[in-house]
């Protein structure tokens, strides 16, 4: 921010002003809670620089218009600036008003009664605070207690309470002009009045401000005052007869500026008697109230919306502030069933996904695409939630905001066929393709023996100190059946007894395989097949039974008991 | 010159970061089966590792009397096809005494057990259940539904309430295998059944990764989103381009590059397939596929029988979804009084001669299932019961309850799906991108105060340059601040950029400063 219309060529080829925020909460996202549980982003208020251009993001934008001719007091915009928060802007005859924040009055002149008691009191000015004491030689005092102190030249007691200050009488000359003191004011001055250091000779004074462009500028020295020339660059010259290094006091406006005196009134100095238009800008939310952000693309006015169980949510991403309409490339297209194979005989859907990323793995937004099915035998294919489309035809369709798109694609036929789902998404392609099976390529009739060999592993062992270990083989729906050979095989070489029934006697032992045989004929009190077999584990083993082609789940890690 | 416009976008980065203003990068969490969702119960139908076959008894109510026992199984045919012979088994004379000993017969138990949440290529979320046989005397209620395939064709009329039976539920372990019965008996010999899975490592070093599961064949390494690796290693010891060891036993896999602990590693590789993953199932009366995915991000769902529709699996979760298995066989007990002795004779049935294909379902929104004296009218169940955090098989002192559902009275209960909290807000990564800016670029050669004439002086205008946010500026001096150390954590309660923070906000603008701690 400048009170300069025009900027320096060395200025803007340091590359002044730099894009970015303004300072510390400036823009700041945050995440909340929004309706139904949605996790929205939300954006701090604040400013920002970009395009070379100095920008607000302003929650709820106040806007007061005033015509002000030199000094004026305006009823601001309502405001609950916050301190490091949005700023308050105050525009005029295409100029930007400066804002300061002048609280501190150093050398006052006071007003010295002589009271009771040898002391000395004067009265502070109304909303003051005092902060020292001192003489025209800087000589700062010391408090007191009490004014029962004060018996030293050099002490001061401060009445808060009365917002008075006393010092002993003796201690004040006679003129009683020559002790000072430096106040706070609760309320912002627009008169700016500092402390400088003289730098001329003596004779031909000169001290420098601290802001340019300074109006209606007074100096003291002490209780000696003298109103000088208007200055531009800062620079003052007086001719008060201080020694370079003394403490010159200077007041004086500055040039198109303000300063907020309250939350309810601004006042504005415009430092010219022609009528200034002011336009008045600022924030008109108090400071923990939060923008909900949305989003200027894809879909403009929508809440920028993180929790994943809703429609909208986004998954991963950068989020800036930009005039740009740049979107993203397209790089990479994924594409994954969640099955292997599908059943068409059984009605059976598959789902499948496709994700559009850019070249550093982002998930890419509204990307437009189109999908294609051809299955054989025909069958549909339902982009969710709500675009169906059958066999041959061309959906066209966007990525959601997690850059995917997700199907479900149901065969109708009973015969076998490979069901292949094209996507095409500006310069890039793929399909994949699955098959499709019939009922009878699903569980063909050899694979009703294909059922479950159970292995159990039981407590106790044999009486030659195997682990007992049975097996029953099943046919695919559970019912027990009986088997001519069960065999066992150990990938790591465990050792196998295989006995008689429960006789336990051992008619095999076999180190990686054991091929146990039973009969239905007679089997006992055993329903089906249970053979009753005895183990010694080698490590952690991988078993595999089978029973004429039925195979067990594999077991793993069987151990010891 | 004060424009109100913040036009915000979301995506990949902008193509020109100079012309943007960064305000943060996000990401959102993704929904994994052990992070948000898998609130997953599963019942219990045995005591824990209930190793012993089991002695199923049940009571006939003969005394003093001798009976044969004789098991068949009604499989003239199949589906088509003719099992190796019809099989009788006979068990004859077996007498009961006068104390009451009962029959009983050795079955086999193999509890079926859900056992966690499986998530896809595609991110479904299914059930993985172990294979098994469960074996489960029950009684037919009058409230039987009469939709269940042991209800209709042949064996209408012959199952009918108060029937009692065996039921018999099975998980198969492979569906689409090829296995024959010439199979060889090479291990783990032909057919087997393996599965792809993808599986999020553990960074355990600079060059080596950790894993759980049992890798047979590694396909591919996964590095943030892009492949690392992409092939098929299935040596152990090997060096294959950027892999150097993969130790099943110990569960590690050493690479050739160097990792950073915050990469997201995932892994890729096949394993054998030692259970059902559950996606959904067909009704066989109405020919509908029911999909069943739990993953409750958006574009998953869950067939909803309630209303024959998909629903959001967000949506069904909130009302739970039990997952359940049907019988997949029934033996129907008989007594023959023709024969000397009598002869007791049970006959199973297959669901597959009654078109069922499916056995393993899931139901949405229904109420959990009641409980009901077993004495009432309820089916009994033999091997206990558990229901959601309590387990009343350990607990004698209700001795006489079962659990069934009164929508699919047979059904053997697996597990229950639902939603639980997601996830909150704080699980979003936000990464704070803004940057200073407004004075001049943090690279800017200052040299130019130097020499350009009158810069300082014209600085001295810039309000963000010398006071607000500009940095080039320090007219005010330096200001050096000793601040004790003890401040500073553990001793103290700060850090030392919270002390930074706090001197910045009581140095006046224009000052630099520097803070020392002693």
């Amino acid at each position: 921010m400048s009170k300069f219309s025009t900027q320096s060529d060395w200025l803007t080829k340091l590359g002044y002003p730099s894009p970015g925020v303004g300072d510390l909460e400036d823009l700041r996202l945050v995440l909340g809670v929004g309706s139904g549980g949605r996790w929205n982003a939300y954006v701090k208020p604040g400013w920002f620089y970009c395009d070379n251009i100095e920008q607000y993001n302003y929650i709820a934008l106040q806007e007061k218009t005033s015509t002000v001719t030199l000094i004026g007091t305006i009823d601001a915009p309502y405001s609950f600036r916050p301190a490091w928060g949005p700023v308050l802007v105050a525009e005029g005859d295409s100029t930007r008003y400066i804002e300061h924040h002048n609280c501190y009055l150093p050398v006052v002149v006071l007003s010295w009664s002589l009271i009771d008691n040898g002391l000395a009191k004067a009265f502070l000015p109304v909303d003051t605070i005092l902060l020292s004491v001192r003489g025209f030689g800087q000589d700062v005092y010391g408090t007191t207690s009490t004014t029962g102190y004060l018996t030293d030249g050099r002490l001061f007691f401060y009445d808060n309470t009365e917002s008075s200050v006393y010092i002993a009488a003796g201690g004040v000359p006679a003129s009683g002009i020559n002790v000072f003191a430096d106040l706070a004011t609760i309320k912002p001055n627009l008169r700016f009045r500092e402390s400088v250091v003289e730098e001329g000779d003596g004779t031909n004074g000169m001290v420098r401000a601290s802001y340019l462009d300074i109006k209606q500028v007074v100096a003291y020295r002490g209780s000696t005052s003298q109103v000088l020339d208007d200055s531009t660059d800062g620079w003052c010259y007086h001719s008060l007869g201080v020694e370079p290094g003394d403490w010159v006091v200077l007041e004086y406006y500055i040039n198109k500026s303000f300063v907020v005196s309250d939350h309810d009134e601004i006042q504005v100095y415009t430092g010219t008697d022609t009528p200034v238009d002011l336009v008045i800008h600022s924030e008109g939310t108090p400071p923990e109230y939060l923008q909900q952000s949305v989003q200027a693309y894809p879909d403009s006015g929508k809440p920028l919306q993180f929790n994943p169980l809703f429609s909208d949510s986004f998954r991963a991403g950068f989020f800036y502030h930009s005039n740009s309409t740049t979107i993203g490339t397209p790089d990479k297209l994924e594409f994954a069933y969640d099955k292997d194979e599908v059943v068409g005989a059984w009605h059976e859907t598959v789902k499948a996904v496709v994700t559009i990323t850019d070249k550093d793995g982002i998930p890419l937004p509204a990307i437009p695409l189109t999908i294609s099915h051809n299955q054989s035998p025909s069958g549909m294919l339902l982009i969710l939630p709500v675009a169906v489309s059958s066999t041959g035809s061309v959906l066209d369709t966007y990525t959601d905001n997690r850059g995917e798109v997700h199907m479900l694609v149901a065969p109708t036929a009973s015969t076998s066929g490979t069901l292949t789902i094209s996507v095409s998404c500006l310069e890039l392609a793929g399909s994949l393709s699955i098959p499709i099976l019939s009922e009878q390529q699903a569980i063909p009739a050899s694979r009703y023996l294909s059922g479950v060999v159970s292995l159990i592993q039981g407590p106790t062992k044999t009486s030659n100190g195997f682990s007992r270990l049975y097996c029953a083989p099943h046919y695919l729906d559970g019912i027990p059946r009986d088997s001519s050979s069960l065999v066992l095989e150990s990938e790591n070489t465990s050792t196998f007894e295989y006995t008689n029934n429960f006789a336990e006697d051992v008619i095999s032992v076999q180190t990686a395989s054991v091929v146990a045989t039973g009969s239905s004929a007679n089997p006992g009190r055993v329903v089906g097949l249970l053979a009753p077999l005895g183990i010694i584990v080698s490590g952690a083993d991988n078993i595999v039974a089978q029973a004429d082609g039925g195979q067990s789940p594999i077991v793993r890690a069987l151990e010891e008991v | 010159m004060a424009l109100d416009q913040l036009k915000l976008r979301f995506g990949p980065a902008p193509d020109d970061p100079s012309t943007a203003v960064g305000i943060a990068f996000l990401a959102s969490p993704a929904m994994r089966p052990d992070l948000s969702v898998s609130s997953f119960e599963t019942y219990r139908f045995a005591k824990e590792n209930y190793p012993q076959l089991r002695e199923y008894y049940w009571q006939t109510g003969v005394i003093d009397s001798a009976y044969a026992f004789k098991a068949s199984f009604d499989g003239s045919t199949v589906a088509g096809y003719a099992p190796q012979g019809a099989w009788e088994i006979y068990e004859e004379g077996y007498r009961t005494s006068t104390s009451g000993q009962l029959f009983g017969i050795a079955l086999d138990d193999h509890p079926i057990v859900t056992s966690g949440v499986q998530q896809t290529r595609a991110g479904s979320w299914g059930i993985s259940i172990t294979t098994g046989v469960v074996y489960r005397s029950y009684t037919v209620p009058t409230y039987e539904n009469t939709d269940m395939w042991f209800m209709t064709g042949c064996l209408s009329g012959v199952v009918i309430p108060g029937t009692q039976c065996i039921l018999v539920y099975t998980v198969p372990e492979a569906f689409y295998g090829t296995l024959g019965t010439s199979d060889g008996y090479t291990f783990p010999g032909q057919g087997y059944k393996v599965r792809t899975r993808l599986e999020s490592a553990h960074i355990a070093g600079p060059n080596r990764i950790t894993f759980s599961g049992n890798p047979l064949t590694l396909k591919r390494i996964v590095i943030n989103g892009a492949d690392a690796y992409s092939g098929t290693f299935t040596d152990s010891t090997a060096q294959t381009g950027p892999i150097k060891e993969l130790n099943r036993s110990l569960k590690w896999l050493d690479v050739r590059f160097s990792l950073n602990p915050n990469d997201l590693v995932e892994l890729e590789y096949t394993e054998y397939a030692q259970d059902y993953l559950y996606l959904g199932y067909t009704d066989a009366s109405t020919g509908v596929y029911y999909p069943f995915d739990c993953n409750p991000e958006f574009g998953h769902v869950i067939g909803d029988h309630r209303y024959g529709a998909l629903r959001s699996a967000s949506e069904c979760l909130l009302e739970q979804v039990t997952v359940y298995a049907i019988p997949s066989a029934v033996g129907v007990f008989s007594l023959d009084t023709t024969t000397t002795p009598n002869t007791i004779n049970l006959k199973f049935y297959s669901a597959f001669d009654f078109s069922e294909k499916h056995f393993i379902r899931h139901i949405v929104g229904e109420p959990i299932e009641d409980i009901v004296p077993r004495v009432s009218d309820g089916p009994t169940n033999t091997y206990g019961f558990a229901v959601f955090g309590r387990n009343y098989y350990d607990e004698p002192s209700v001795p006489h309850r079962d659990i069934f559902s009164t929508a699919v009275p047979s059904m053997l209960p697996l597990s229950r799906v639902l939603l639980k909290a997601p996830a909150s807000v704080g699980a979003v990564a936000v990464a704070d991108a803004r940057k200073r800016g407004g004075g001049v670029p943090e690279d800017a050669n200052l040299d130019v105060l130097v020499h350009e004439p009158g810069a300082l002086d014209e600085l001295r205008g810039y309000y963000d340059l010398g006071n607000w946010s500009g940095k080039m500026a320090q007219v005010g001096g330096v200001a050096l601040f000793k601040i004790d150390k003890n401040v500073l954590q553990p001793v103290g309660k700060f850090t030392e950029a919270s002390i930074m923070e706090i001197v910045k906000m009581v140095v006046p603008v224009g000052v630099d400063f520097t803070v020392e701690f002693i």
